[in-house]
This record gives C-alpha cells, structure tokens and sequence, in this order.
C-alpha cells in the first residue's frame, strides 16, 4: 500500500508523543506514589477509595472517642477508689466508736476524725477535670453537684454517652445522686401503747430493716409471762420471758430483721411496741455527718434518735452503691477496650485494603517505566533513520 | 514534419507532468491538498489514406486523486472525534475537581463530622464548639466552591459555542465564495476541474465538522449544499446562512443557545457531532447533573442538620436555630447558596431541651429519653410526670394539659424497652430501665446543661443515616454517587475519544494512501518523466538530423 509522506511522519511523530505522554503519566504516578490520579481513571476504585477513606476516618474517630471516654472513665475509677477506701475506714472508725468501752472524750475524737474524712469525701464527690468539669454533676458540668455536707444534690441526671463505635455508646459519667445518695435506713421504736416498759434494742445486726409499710411489734403479757414478736403473719413467743433478757430476733425465726431487744421495767401491764423502718435516699455525707454528731454527743445507743444502730448498715449500702459504679466503671472500660481493639483493627484492615487500591505497585510501574523509556527511545531512533530515507539523497 | 510536431508534443507532455510531479512534491505538507496526476493520451492519429500514423501525445487533464466516500468518512469521523474530544476536555476538569482532596466535598464531611464529635466529647469546650463552627464554614464554602467551578465550565460552554459560531459563520462564508468561484470556473467552458478550488472547498468542509456533524450535498452546478443539524442548510448555491448567538432563558442563569437563520430558530438541540455537539452533551450529562446532585446534597446537609439542631437547646437556653442556610429561589436550592448561619459557639445547640429528674423515688427505676421526635420549631409541655404503679406495672404520663398517657413496664421483664411518646403530649422516645417502687415519680422537665452532648451524639449521627435518596444514601454516599458518575462518564469519553480516534486515523490513512503525496514516488515519477523529456528531445535531435540529412542531399 502507497503512504503518504506527510501522514507517514505525522504518525510517527503521534506515536512519539503519545509514548510520551503515558511516560510522564508513569512517571506522575512514581512521584505521587498514587495509583489512581484522577476518578476517570478507575470509577469503581475512586468510588471505594471515598469509602475506605471515610470508613478510616470514622474508625479513628472512635478512637479518639474511647480515649476520650477510657480518660473520663480512668478519672472516675481513681475518685471511687479513694471514696471506698475513706468509707472503708470510717465504718473501721465507727465500728471502734460504737464500742461502749469508749468514753466521751474518745468518741469525740474519733469523730473528729470521721468529719475529718467525710470532708475528704465530699471533696471527692466534687472532683473537676482537667477542663474544671465536675464528675459528678451529670449534665450540669459546671455545678456543684455538693456545696457541703448538709447540701442536697444540684446536678441533674444526666449520664453522658460517648460514640466509641459503630452503634455503641459509652456512659462516662455517673451522676452524684447514684453514687453518693443510698437508701437509708431509721429504724425507731413506738412506744406510746407501753405504760411500764421500755424496749431496747441492744443489737443491730446487719439485715436490720423491717420491710416498708410493715411493722414489728413486741407485746408483753404478764399474766403468761409470755413476750409475743409479730412482724405480718410471721409470730413468734418467749415465755417465760424476764424482764433484762436479750432475745435475738432472727433465733426465733430466720424470717424476722436482725435485731437483739430486751424488755425493761416493772413488766406489770400488758405493753406493746412497735419497731418500724422508715428508709429515704440520703446523701452519704449527711448520713455520716449525723452519726459523728451523736458519736460526739456520745448519743450512739439504739434507742437514741436519731437510732445510730442503723449506721453500721447504712455505711454498707453507701460502699455497696460506690462499689456498684465501680463494677460499672470497669466493665464501661472493658468495652472501651474491646472496641478499641475492634476499631483498630478494623483500621489496618481498612488501610490495607485502601493502599491495595490505591497505592502504587512500584515494581510494575518502573518495569513499566523502564518499557515505556525504551519504547520512547526506538520510536525516537526509527523516527530520524525513516526520516533520512529518501529516493531524493540519490538523485 | 510530423516528426518535429510528435517529438514536441512529447516534450511538452513530459513538461507537463513534471510540472504537476513538482506540484506535488512542493505542496507535499499543504493541509487539505490531494495529489494530482497529469492524464497522458495521445493525439488524433491522421489518416493517411490507408492507414492512421500517431501524432503523439497530450495531456487531457489534471486529475485530483480524490475518493468521495472516503472524504465523507473522515468527516464524520472528524465531526465524532472532535465531540467526544471536547466531552472530555471538560469532563476530565470536573472530574480533577470532584476527586480534589483539598475541594471535594468528602474530606470536608469528614473534618466537619470530626469536630462534631470533638463536641459530643467535650461539650462544655467553646474551643471545640467554634472549631466546629469553623470546620461547618470550610464545607459550606466546598459546596460555594464546587458550584461556583461548575458555574465556570457552563461559561466556558458558552464561550465555546459563541466562538464556534462565529467560525461557523466565517467557514460556510468561505464555503459559498467558493461554490461561487467553482460554478465561475466550470462555465468557463474548459471543462476541466479547478482542483486546487475544490481542495480549498473540501478543507473548509472538514473544517466546519469539526465544530459539528456535516451532510454535502453535491449539485449539478459543482456547488455543494451543506447541512447541519437535522437540516438546516448552511451553504446553499453561492449563499450561506448565518448562525446567531442568542439567549437561552430557560435556566437560571440564563445561557448561550444557538440560533439558525435571520429568524434565529433555535438550533441549539439539534445540532450533533463536532466540538459543538461535545460541549452541549457535557453541558447537560455532567455538569447539569452534578450541578443538581450537589444542590440537593447541599439541600440535605441544610435540612438535615437544621431539623436536628433545632431540636436542642444552646448554652444560652435557647431552643437551636438553624445551622445552615439555603437560599431556595423559586423551585431551585443552589449549593452555590449554602452559608453557616450561626456565628456565636454559644449558639450552637448540643444539649437537648428535655432532661430527667427523680422527683420522689425510692426503687431503682430509671427513665432515659432517647430520642426527641417532635418537628421543631419545638413545643413541649414540661414538665410531664411519670408515677409508677406496682399493681398495674405500669407508669402514667401526665402534662397537667393533655389527656393521661399509661404506659406498660414489667420491672422483671421489661428492662430497656423503648416507649414513644406521640402528641399531643411532647413526642419523645423513652428508654425505661430498673425496678420502680410504688408511687415513684419520675420527672421529665426543661433542661439547659452545659454538659449534655445528646445533641451532639444525635448530629454525629448523621454522618452514617441514610438521609438522602429516598432513606437509601448518606452524604458521603450522595457525594460518592456524584464522582462516580463524573468518573464513568470521564471514563467512558476517555474510550470514546481513543475509539473515535483510531477510526479517524484509520480513515485518514486510507485517504491519505490514495490521496496523500509521497515524496519517493514523486521522486521515481520525476525520473521517469525526465527520462522521457530526454528522450523526447533524442526525437527532435533525430528530427533534425533527418532534415539535415535531407537538406545536404539536396
């Protein structure tokens, strides 16, 4: 087939430049590392690599997040720690109180250092992060959540949740009223239907409370000499039974509070009194500043109001409640941790599967190189050698 | 002497085809021109009598190696070329532009869903919140940027087709000078081609398909009548037709259309093929349709966020207001349009209006509102009470306004069940938990605290809700749909182009094969004919001799 001169050198020339320009397209990629420069050049690739970035960017998110969130946590774990370890040794300190060897001037001592201790408490109930955010206020960062031992809670309820994954949120918070608020316990005895006895209660065991809108009533008939304990359909009698003797309640049935009472006075008349339990959320603070007060005033006994026997109890469920949230903080963290452990490698998954898209394959791309270069060089040589041919160089 | 007269009719034939040998070699790298070759025949023989004896040779024409068919070929494939050349001139920006980290609107979803978090994380921090202002700006001015780019390459559309139709006009002017010039020529009477006219003629056709696709129709003059479009005549006889640039007020803002004739017809949607055909195609398959997603994007994001924000409460108490602003001109949003409409940190609302409080509570039970699903502007009655009854199980809702609400809670059973408040009273969703004593109450009141990022958590979670389309894409899916279909187009025009291309040159090989000059032949052909001028010349010599020869005998 004839050619053209003109198209002949065109062509070559087209070819030439043409190898040129996927020569520096190869070389783009090199320098920029990138194996897709531009979306048209892989829609489908570009499209996943938006994806995996923003899949990537999300992840790591969560990972700041739980940071976040552990640090809150961390924080909180180290409050309630401290919180347990003071209550652990105030109850040490009450329990010491309590015993009737002590004088007054000892109890007062020792409840010193009980007011000494439920301050270091409150302190801690009011503990600010870093930003002077209080822990313990729910939402209401910036109150107070205890202006003092007698104060009632001024945060809210508020538990602030933090995204540590896909679909989970973290608590980082607890709210003062469930972590230093516990149900306590009063325990009083009635005795406006006695006209010649007084009931005592020596003892208080630990299961000491009589069930809400129930009673336990303690009668007396001295014409059988019989002493009758009733708490609902549950009655037991003692008989005979003398004035001074002791009786523990949960000896006669298992059923009845843990409680020791003994009957004082003439014993003549036929004497009822009614133990009741009044229970009310209360702040630890004050419940301990109460019994420092009477443990001062030396007005520990049981019949005494108001009925110091109920601390001991009391200060339980406070440590009870505490070591609650703590249970609670740890397993929050657990979960930090495992999403955290999710999250990352989730991560590297992602960056694996994003720089098998998109990043370059060097080795290829400078055989590739290599070939274009080559093939760039030929076509530069047989350009000027099919030039130079010509039936005019000999005429 | 009949001798003389053949041996000068050879000379000058050898002449002649030298000449045009030389035509051609000269004109070897004009654009446009076919080769020619000068048609040998010989002369009327004379009658002598009883025989005929030869009187040489002359040429009987110029011919223009030129094939029809295949000229019509290279224009169309010219004409599909240069369309699928231009489709991706432009393509290939919008698709740099959309894939650009520092413009597409992806990375600037993320930096803005990053800072929300930062928010949720610390919600009582002015610096995280005006970081988030700061971020929400930075993607509003993507969406500004993006749509002021593709508000560009619409002017560059319309810069082309007002430059295209003023070379339109230029060539079909040229085309009907030399329909004119042709016809001049042909009833000269010589009845040979003007060949170096018709070359002329022939480049300015392939020229104007460049812009768009062209059909010739040749008349018995030698005049060619040119359409374009679906018809429209652009050279008719020695006449041309001119194209107008004229306003096409159909989109907002108004564009450059094309108009045909004195009348100014619009022709703009007829008129395929060539770098006109291109730009129109781009104009309405990419830029229109990204122009549109990304408005509604930006319409997305708009009331997307604003709906939520408006469900929260800023540090100042206040019930949020909108987060972004739109403007919406009749029927259109424009992505161009998209602005931040809070300025002050404080404003920004991440607490929600609603908070729980235990007013008189002695069992464990715990309300928790997960959601808050009113329409804002928001209108609830607080506080609303909820009192638990241990003998029925269940809790009952009262405003003090609207009618008792009871709702259903096993304590043994029913821990983290969800319940809908629905209006009248306030529409929230509740999440109960623990066990409730008798009569205690739980109260859902006003709330305003500083450390409540419920909001926030809720903003963040738009970030992966399916919003748009029908509940079905995300933003960052929308977006990505966006630069995939940019990308396939680009891609697709890439293809195209490269196909459009291999058959252009394939068709200019085979008419350049027969058409082209090449210089070797012209070369062996320069030999040839002086060959036979020298040997024309021996004719004369000889001619002479023989008359010397006769002379002397004499």
């Amino acid at each position: 087939m004839r050619i053209s001169t003109g198209y002949l050198f065109q062509q070559n020339l087209t070819a030439m430049l043409n190898q040129q320009a996927q020569l520096g397209n190869t070389q783009l990629k090199i320098s920029t590392g990138k194996n897709i420069l531009n979306p048209s050049d892989n829609p489908v690739g570009a499209v996943e690599i938006l994806n995996l970035q923003r899949e990537i960017n999300l992840s790591e998110q969560y990972l700041t997040n739980a940071d976040k969130a552990e640090n809150s946590l961390t924080l909180e774990e180290g409050v309630l720690d401290s919180s347990v370890n003071i209550l652990q040794r105030i109850r040490e300190l009450s329990v010491q109180g309590l015993n009737d060897s002590n004088g007054q001037s000892d109890r007062r001592a020792i409840a010193q250092e009980i007011t000494q201790l439920n301050k270091q408490l409150l302190s801690l109930a009011n503990t600010q992060d870093s930003s002077g955010n209080y822990l313990f206020s729910g939402y209401k960062s910036e109150t107070q959540p205890y202006t003092s031992i007698g104060a009632s809670y001024a945060g809210d309820s508020g538990q602030r949740n933090l995204q540590v994954g896909a679909g989970v949120l973290i608590e980082t918070n607890d709210p003062g009223n469930r972590v230093f608020e516990a149900g306590h316990v009063q325990t009083s005895v009635d005795s406006t239907a006695a006209t010649d006895s007084t009931l005592t209660i020596t003892q208080m065991g630990k299961n000491n409370s009589i069930p809400v809108s129930s009673t336990v009533d303690v009668n007396f008939n001295p014409g059988t000499n019989t002493l009758t304990v009733t708490m609902g359909a549950l009655t037991q009698t003692v008989s005979p039974y003398a004035a001074g003797d002791e009786v523990k309640l949960t000896d006669l049935n298992a059923g009845f509070p843990d409680f020791t009472l003994k009957l004082e006075g003439n014993l003549t008349a036929n004497d009822t009194h009614q133990l009741s339990t009044v229970t009310t959320e209360q702040t630890i603070f004050k419940t301990i500043n109460e019994f420092a007060v009477a443990l001062s005033n030396n007005t520990v006994s049981s019949n005494d109001s108001p009925n110091n026997g109920d601390f001991l109890t009391n200060i339980s469920t406070a440590l009870d409640t505490i070591v609650d949230t703590q249970a609670k903080v740890g397993a929050r963290i657990n979960i930090i941790d495992q999403q955290r452990g999710i999250n990352e490698g989730l991560t590297i998954n992602l960056k694996k599967t994003l720089s098998q898209i998109q990043d370059l394959d060097y080795a290829e791309a400078i055989s590739t190189l290599k070939l274009q270069e080559i093939g760039l060089q030929a076509s530069q040589q047989t350009f000027s050698r099919v030039q130079n041919l010509s039936l005019f160089n000999f005429l | 002497m009949s001798l003389l007269n053949v041996g000068v009719s050879a000379l000058l034939t050898s002449q002649g085809s030298l000449a045009t040998t030389s035509q051609n070699i000269s004109n070897v790298n004009t654009e446009g021109y076919n080769r020619q070759r000068a048609e040998h025949v010989t002369r009327a023989a004379n009658f002598q009598g009883a025989y005929y004896i030869g009187t040489g040779v002359t040429i009987g024409g110029v011919e223009r190696i030129y094939d029809n068919f295949i000229a019509s070929q290279v224009r169309t494939y010219t004409s599909q070329e240069s369309q699928q050349d231009t489709f991706l001139k432009f393509s290939r920006q919008i698709d740099d532009l959309l894939g650009s980290p520092q413009l597409g609107l992806d990375s600037g979803l993320e930096s803005f869903f990053n800072a929300v978090h930062e928010v949720a994380n610390n919600p009582t921090s002015i610096s995280a919140r005006q970081v988030m202002l700061t971020e929400g700006e930075i993607l509003a001015n993507r969406f500004n940027t993006l749509d002021k780019q593709l508000g560009e390459f619409d002017k560059q559309v319309d810069n082309l087709l007002s430059v295209s139709i003023k070379d339109i006009n230029s060539l079909s002017k040229g085309i009907a000078d030399l329909n004119a010039a042709i016809i001049a020529a042909g009833a000269s009477g010589t009845g040979d081609q003007p060949n170096d006219l018709l070359d002329k003629r022939d480049k300015l056709i392939n020229d104007l398909s460049k812009f768009t696709s062209v059909n010739i129709i040749p008349e018995d003059t030698g005049a060619l009548t040119v359409l374009v479009g679906n018809g429209q005549a652009l050279v008719v006889g020695t006449a041309n037709i001119e194209l107008h640039e004229i306003v096409d007020s159909s989109t907002n803002p108004v564009r450059v259309g094309i108009g045909y004739g004195p009348a100014q017809i619009d022709v703009s949607a007829q008129l395929t093929g060539g770098s006109i055909g291109g730009a129109l195609q781009v104009r309405s398959d990419v830029i229109d349709s990204a122009r549109t997603e990304l408005d509604a994007l930006a319409l997305g994001v708009t009331t997307s966020f604003n709906a939520q924000h408006r469900k929260g409460v800023s540090l100042n108490g206040t019930i949020g207001g909108d987060l972004f602003t739109v403007a919406t001109p009749p029927a259109t949003t424009d992505a161009g349009s998209i602005r931040l409409a809070i300025s002050d940190p404080r404003d920004l609302a991440i607490a929600f209006p609603v908070g729980v409080t235990n007013t008189s509570v002695t069992g464990s039970g715990q309300i928790e509102i997960a959601s808050i699903d009113a329409t804002p502007p928001l209108a609830l009655t607080l506080p609303i009470t909820l009192t638990f009854d241990s003998a029925t199980n269940q809790y009952t809702a009262t405003d003090g306004v609207n009618p008792a609400v009871t709702i259903a809670y096993d304590p043994s059973s029913d821990g983290g069940k969800s319940v809908s408040l629905t209006a009248p009273m306030a529409e929230l969703t509740l999440v109960l938990n623990g066990i409730p004593a008798n009569g205690d109450i739980i109260t859902l009141g006003s709330s305003s605290a500083i450390g409540d990022n419920r909001n926030a958590l809720a903003l963040a979670d738009l970030q992966i809700a399916k919003t748009l389309n029908g509940g079905t894409q995300s933003f960052a899916d929308s977006y990505g749909v966006t630069v995939a279909n940019v990308a396939t187009r680009t891609h697709q025009a890439e293809i195209g182009q490269k196909t459009q291309q291999g058959l252009l040159d394939q068709v200019n090989l085979r008419h350049e094969s027969l058409s082209g000059v090449n210089l070797d032949e012209e070369a062996a052909n320069l030999i040839k004919f002086q060959q036979a001028y020298q040997a024309a010349s021996q004719i004369i010599t000889v001619s002479n001799t023989v008359f010397n020869a006769l002379i002397n005998a004499v």
